[in-house]
């Protein structure tokens, strides 16, 4: 069987691989070190999966072992070969500035869809995780973390899925920040950066590219790298296998594909893509995922914060 | 959650809980009575609880295996819905498409219709008009409808697409380059008791001089050919000299019923087809060579009884193109100064809907007259039927509160839409407005008032 697509990152993982969970549309595998591969016919690519056409009913069950080996996945009888599938990185086509009046129009098309009323304690624990990141205050970062990390039903809990939203939202918003000018000037690399503006066509858009993988994000760079090393230490033996598998690639800014379309495009003056498919993702996945999205929006261009603070050499484990 | 909620609804049970394992999970059931003691378990272990009266607990955990397994049959059963125009078209017994799409997706989607074999309404604007002059040549060669783009309602074979009203079915036959020009007409049709057998839309640039009239021409055939069209009604808004010049050859030379209303242009009649400066008087002429002489819009309208000041302008905020146009020219002859704003035009859609649907562009325009002492009276248009706002006369009433000059409305509905059109009314003229279902005798009043 030939898959479709795949992230690279999967190369890397150890065999044998265990069969954890066998669903109608997804398996899910993990390696020796705890991170989860997961085998699915979504129509979109995301963090640590394969993705195939067509189902293959009864070739899997719980607790049976697979190999990793030669760009392919044996299983049983089964062999599903990575060769010839298109590699997935999670990274945009094109680095798109913000526009603040148009963001703030698509975010009130994402409040109509968020639920973070829906489970109870998860609203105030969200608002304690944004003060903490307002006032860049480590420590409350820390607690407010705890206190969501592995919060209410579901494979990937409400509070990880929030967290997701939200860690994949700052590195988006971040890297867009960088291009849109009035980011620029605020986070102190205007001067830098400005020759690319002037540029036109595939110029401008190499420069922007090399400008926003190349220079700080300010304080959003602060929450984005303090946010994603302490979900990463905290995570650990709090959450379940596929959350720490998502919660890993969010905190370094890969998450499903229709969610990086969604961050990708809000306020950028165009439709906002992805939205209706990562709303319908889970029960309430989707939705918990856009209500950080959302708050990642909001403190990137929010422009409160402590403005001496200009980035983070934090590098992640 | 899927299994916590149909747990937690069997008989007996009082909380039930499914969730993963994690320390904030175990806590929270811990909290609220419902984990056992001594439980041993990790975030990658499910645990279901349940609290309940003895054999109903023990009862409702024997069904977690079954609410757990996956619903095989039921997802295999239920194909995943299509992803692209081509794959609907294939799966389908369909043969029209329904395209509304941000403007610059759109032409790529009707192309795809119309290349599966496909009729296509296309409710999109903000299609270039070179997309247009393509689309409608290659429907033509296909021998397909191509209603759009911009097109605003239609009604095929008793279905309304895109703005319709629920107007009854009958021998008129209309095919109109307007959308709110069809539901003006089709509406007071529907009022003297006539019904509809098709509207055909053609999009509000068809005859233009660069697309040249060319669904027009194609719908007109199509209803001359239709044993069930009695008389054929064709409305434009103001339309290209050469291109009205050739519509009008066309019809001469189908020798049926028609009666026109090229907004703007005045025409002799000749040999069976009839024209109309308004679209009153075109159901009128309809009427008329129908038998019928009953029009409930010429009784007891009467307009405001306040004076618009001397040299004071009318202000209109329009809703429907066609309805503008119209009223435009109704004033223009009459000589009174007026500002009419088409707010369905390109310019005030981009990024928002269509104010047909969404009020708060012309509420908030009507709020900012409050303070022009220049205005002196204001006429609008309040569109009822499918697809239209739930209730726009209430949703019109707050930016309506603190206007001092006299307010004009039409209402255009049928009985049977889902507003209602007797409530709607009454909504109105409990706040002051003078309520006319003519868009032209609406103007008329308005004019009047000097």
């Amino acid at each position: 069987v030939r898959a479709l697509s795949f992230h690279p990152a999967i190369l890397s993982l150890t065999s044998p691989l265990t069969v954890r969970a066998v669903f109608v549309r997804t398996w899910h595998l993990v390696d020796a070190s705890g991170m989860l591969l997961t085998v699915t016919t979504a129509p979109y690519d995301g963090p640590m999966a394969i993705r195939v056409e067509n189902w293959l009913p009864g070739a899997a069950r719980p607790g049976m072992t697979a190999r990793l080996a030669g760009r392919a996945l044996t299983l049983g009888a089964l062999r599903l070969d990575l060769t010839g599938a298109r590699e997935w990185r999670g990274e945009p086509a094109q680095v798109t500035p913000i526009d603040r009046s148009a963001l703030e129009r698509d975010l009130g098309l994402v409040a109509a869809l968020t639920s973070t009323g829906a489970l109870p304690g998860l609203a105030p624990r969200l608002e304690a995780l944004e003060s903490a990141l307002r006032a860049h205050d480590a420590a409350a970062v820390q607690s407010a973390v705890r206190w969501l990390i592995g919060l209410g039903p579901g494979l990937t809990p409400a509070g990880d899925d929030v967290l997701c939203g939200l860690m994949a939202g700052l590195h988006v918003f971040g890297r867009r920040l960088v291009v849109s000018s009035t980011g620029v000037r605020a986070d102190g690399v205007g001067d830098k950066w400005q020759a690319g503006t002037e540029l036109a066509g595939d110029r401008r858009a190499k420069a922007l590219g090399y400008a926003a993988s190349r220079f700080p994000a300010g304080r959003v760079g602060w929450m984005r790298d303090r946010l994603g090393v302490v979900v990463l230490e905290e995570m650990q033996g709090r959450t379940t296998a596929l959350s720490r598998t998502l919660l890993y690639w969010a905190a370094r800014g890969v998450a499903v594909q229709p969610l990086l379309d969604v961050l990708w495009t809000l306020g950028s003056g165009g439709p906002v893509d992805g939205l209706e498919t990562t709303a319908a993702m889970g029960h309430t996945s989707g939705r918990d995922m856009l209500a950080g999205a959302s708050l990642a929006a909001t403190l990137a261009v929010g422009g409160q914060g402590d403005a001496s603070v200009v980035d983070s050499a934090e590098r992640l484990p | 959650m899927r299994v916590s909620e149909e747990l937690g609804t069997l008989p007996g049970v009082e909380r039930a809980a499914a969730v993963m394992a994690t320390p904030l999970n175990l806590e929270l059931l811990s909290d609220d009575g419902l984990l056992p003691p001594g439980l041993q378990a990790t975030p990658d272990d499910l645990v279901v609880t349940v609290r309940g009266q003895g054999a109903a607990a023990e009862a409702a955990l024997a069904e977690i295996d079954r609410l757990l397994a996956p619903r095989r049959m039921e997802s295999e059963a239920a194909p995943s819905p299509a992803r692209t125009i081509e794959e609907a078209a294939a799966r389908s017994d369909g043969n029209l498409a329904v395209i509304a799409v941000p403007g610059q997706f759109a032409a790529a989607e009707a192309y795809a219709a119309l290349r599966s074999g496909l009729h296509v309404f296309l409710f999109s604007d903000n299609v270039s008009v070179e997309d247009e002059v393509e689309l409608k040549a290659l429907a033509a060669t296909t021998d397909r409808l191509m209603m759009g783009p911009d097109c605003g309602t239609a009604i095929i074979n008793g279905v309304g697409l895109g703005f319709a009203n629920r107007v009854r079915r009958g021998p008129v036959g209309i095919v109109g380059a307007s959308g709110t020009g069809i539901q003006q007409v089709t509406c007071l049709l529907d009022a003297a008791g006539i019904g509809t057998a098709q509207a055909i839309g053609t999009g509000g640039r068809d005859l233009s001089a660069a697309v040249g009239g060319a669904m027009t021409s194609q719908g007109l055939q199509l209803l001359a050919d239709d044993p069930e069209v009695e008389i054929i009604a064709v409305i434009s808004k103001p339309a290209d000299p050469e291109s009205a010049q050739d519509l009008k050859q066309q019809m001469d030379a189908l020798n049926r019923p028609i009666v026109a209303c090229l907004l703007g242009e005045t025409y002799p009649d000749s040999g069976k087809v009839r024209y109309a400066r308004t679209l009153t008087q075109l159901v009128e002429i309809v009427a008329e060579q129908l038998g019928r002489d009953d029009f409930p819009w010429r009784q007891a309208e009467t307009g405001p009884d306040r004076n618009r000041g001397r040299n004071k302008v009318v202000c209109g905020l329009y809703t429907g193109g066609t309805l503008c146009s119209e009223a435009g020219q109704v004033l223009r002859e009459m000589d009174v100064p007026a500002e009419l704003v088409d707010l369905g035009a390109d310019e005030y859609t981009r990024g928002r809907a269509h104010p047909i649907i969404d009020p708060r562009l012309r509420n908030g325009m009507l709020r900012d007259l409050q303070g022009r002492d220049e205005v002196g009276s204001v006429l609008l248009d309040v569109i009822l039927g499918d697809l239209a706002h739930p209730d726009p006369a209430g949703a019109l009433l707050p930016a309506l509160d603190g206007l001092s000059v006299p307010v004009v409305a039409v209402l255009v509905g049928a009985a049977g839409d889902p507003q209602g059109l007797e409530r709607q009314r009454a909504v109105l003229e409990g706040a002051g407005v003078s309520v006319f279902m003519s868009n032209s005798d609406a103007a008329r009043s308005v004019g009047a008032l000097a």
